[in-house]
């Protein structure tokens, strides 16, 4: 691995030239990216169906068009980091010209995984407890409203922590003063960008939910005039509804990604970094 | 970082015909879409201060008919032609487009005609498709169903503008043009060092002291850089390349790897490109020659080898340990 020679171009970029540059990492890595936004994905699609369907409150054909759609943006909010993190690994190995394998994306996954569910899970988990311990979930509305502010302060000022966790592979905590954690280490990254990562937070919040009203209107266009019947049953509702959601996560995962390499590059020099890596390492096999 | 051709970046280039190479860097369908957004809104309040300004014209000699038959007209060269006539007399700008900082060119790099204007735009209505409609209820409630909201999904633009390099939407691939952003990039030249102590410190390196063309670079990097980094940001960063270079210079092993990089920055890329005028003219040392990568320095021949020199140190791919 040579890290001076990476996949994408490590440099300084604005907020759109990324968004550009993940249609790019898009394009190149369609498959695979497929695959592995699909494998995050799934348990959790299959769990809001589960969720949700199973909930009379919330399942009604009147309700669908509020009421449920709703509660899956809440579900897919939470589940957003956990559901990416395949991805994410995936990108970071990929960064490097190194072909990622399926054992050890999951190795990775298995190594990370108590830090994410400790740190990016547990909202997820409070929300479906409350579904449990109460079927028209009026608790969990409240837990939900509660949870806005949070979730504004979790993607609008420490975005990155699921890249921290995965990617960087901290302890979760540590009693040394010098050495760094993953709470430590998100705020040293987060600290002083506040506004520009709000600024990014707010436009993937615009272009995500334009772009996913725009693919379940498609869908939606598509599946009438291929069956000629313009009805939306709830669980037709229901699959485009949530296709169309994670279709946005995923692509988000990747412009996440690209932002996170972003803010490295300004705020640490991580382009420095890279190349002084790389010749220290030609340095010392000419001393050898 | 390596910029090869395999790198993902969204800059393109493009040799013109006078074979100068010109960088540009492509517009995707986020910032452009901001630009189409700003030109709509543009158009509806144009298109209403007119209507206004025709209506109480017409209205008052009476002949409503044909204040409406002029907004039929206006509605359609604004539907049809604001683009293209923009970009025709703005050269491949709208107001948009100008406040986005964007601009339409050829795939060449060179400015589009009118006809290339005009096409692409007209061209806009493939690149709309698919069409939609959304119930009216999902945004108001206690709609009747039957209400719906049209809408056109740029779907196919956006898939376009995915699939090819140049971000084309479909309107651009048969006019053979791109929307590149107009950005004025500041090249750095020589990077002003006057901290006494790098000064001093590369007046004690080796008179012969000669990098590779790669270390050469990543120090340029790393000198333009450091400024905006905290003293321990500095510290980590140098520390790989300052640990080596301290062992092959032989230099103190509490040597500043920061202040190290700086000063060879300093006598590589500074004070070797000056001519001292205490040198007699026969023993004007020239400025030190950067080998190539696969280039091993032959030290008996570099220019930089004067009688006088301390031992050699030269850092290229090849050479071995010279200390």
């Amino acid at each position: 691995m040579q890290l001076d020679r990476t996949r994408i171009t490590i440099r300084e970029r604005t907020t759109f030239e990324l968004f550009d540059l993940a249609l790019r990492v898009v394009r190149s890595f369609a498959g695979p990216l497929f695959r592995w936004v699909l494998v995050g994905v799934l348990p959790f699609a299959l769990l809001n169906h589960w969720v949700l369907a199973g909930n009379p409150f919330i399942y009604e054909p009147e309700q669908l068009g509020a009421t449920y759609t709703w509660w899956l943006l809440c579900l897919v909010v939470l589940e957003m980091p956990l559901a990416t993190a395949p991805a994410t690994l995936y990108l970071g190995q990929v960064l490097f010209h190194q072909t990622p394998t399926r054992s050890r994306i999951f190795g990775d996954l298995a190594r990370s995984l108590p830090q994410l569910l400790v740190l990016q899970g547990w909202p997820l988990a409070g929300l479906l407890f409350c579904f449990w311990i109460d079927e028209a979930s009026i608790t969990g509305m409240y837990v939900v409203l509660a949870m806005v502010p949070f979730c504004f302060f979790r993607f609008g000022f420490r975005p990155y922590m699921n890249e921290i966790i995965l990617l960087e592979r901290n302890p979760l905590s540590t009693s040394n003063a010098t050495r760094i954690s993953t709470p430590r280490r998100s705020k040293a990254l987060h600290s002083w960008s506040q506004g520009e990562l709000f600024e990014r937070f707010l436009a993937s919040l615009l272009f995500g939910s334009g772009l996913a009203l725009q693919l379940c209107a498609v869908a939606w266009g598509a599946k009438s005039w291929l069956t000629g019947n313009a009805e939306l049953s709830p669980n037709v509702f229901a699959i485009l509804l949530q296709a169309s959601l994670w279709a946005v996560v995923g692509f988000f995962a990747v412009v996440r990604f690209l932002c996170y390499l972003d803010l490295r590059i300004r705020r640490e020099g991580w382009e420095v970094d890279l190349r002084m890596r790389a010749e220290a390492a030609r340095l010392s096999k000419e001393l050898i | 970082m390596t910029n090869g051709r395999s790198q993902l970046d969204t800059t393109i280039e493009v040799v013109t015909p006078e074979n100068v190479l010109l960088q540009y860097q492509v517009c995707g369908p986020f910032r452009r879409l901001i630009a189409f957004a700003l030109d709509i809104g543009l158009r509806i309040a144009v298109f209403f201060a007119l209507w206004m300004v025709v209506g109480i014209f017409f209205g008052f000699l009476q002949i409503a008919v044909i204040g409406v038959a002029i907004m039929v007209l206006v509605y359609f060269v604004f539907s049809w032609f604001y683009g293209g006539l923009f970009e025709a007399y703005w050269n491949g700008q709208t107001p948009g487009k100008r406040v986005m900082g964007i601009r339409v060119l050829t795939l060449t790099g060179e400015p589009i005609n009118a006809l290339q204007a005009i096409l692409r735009n007209v061209l806009r209505v493939v690149d709309a498709l698919p069409p939609f409609l959304l119930p009216l209820s999902w945004f108001i409630p206690d709609t009747p169903a039957y209400m719906l909201l049209p809408g056109m999904s740029y779907l196919a633009a956006l898939v376009s503008m995915t699939c090819t390099e140049h971000f084309q939407r479909l309107g651009d691939l048969p006019t053979g043009t791109m929307v590149v952003v107009e950005q004025r990039r500041w090249h750095h030249g020589l990077v002003k060092i006057d901290e006494p102590l790098v000064v001093q410190l590369a007046s004690e390196l080796p008179a012969n002291l000669e990098i590779s063309r790669s270390l050469g670079k990543t120090l340029a990097h790393y000198v333009e850089r450091r400024r905006v980094f905290p003293p321990a940001r500095r510290a980590d960063l140098s520390r790989h390349v300052g640990t080596l270079l301290v062992k092959r210079l032989g230099l103190p092993e509490d040597t500043s790897h920061d202040l190290l990089l700086c000063a060879i920055y300093y006598r590589t890329f500074i004070s070797d490109q000056l001519e001292d005028p205490l040198v007699p003219e026969a023993q004007v040392v020239e400025p030190p020659r950067i080998p190539f990568d696969d280039e091993a320095p032959d030290l008996q021949t570099t220019p930089t080898a004067t009688p006088t020199a301390t031992p050699a140190a030269t850092f290229g791919p090849g050479a071995g340990g010279t200390q």
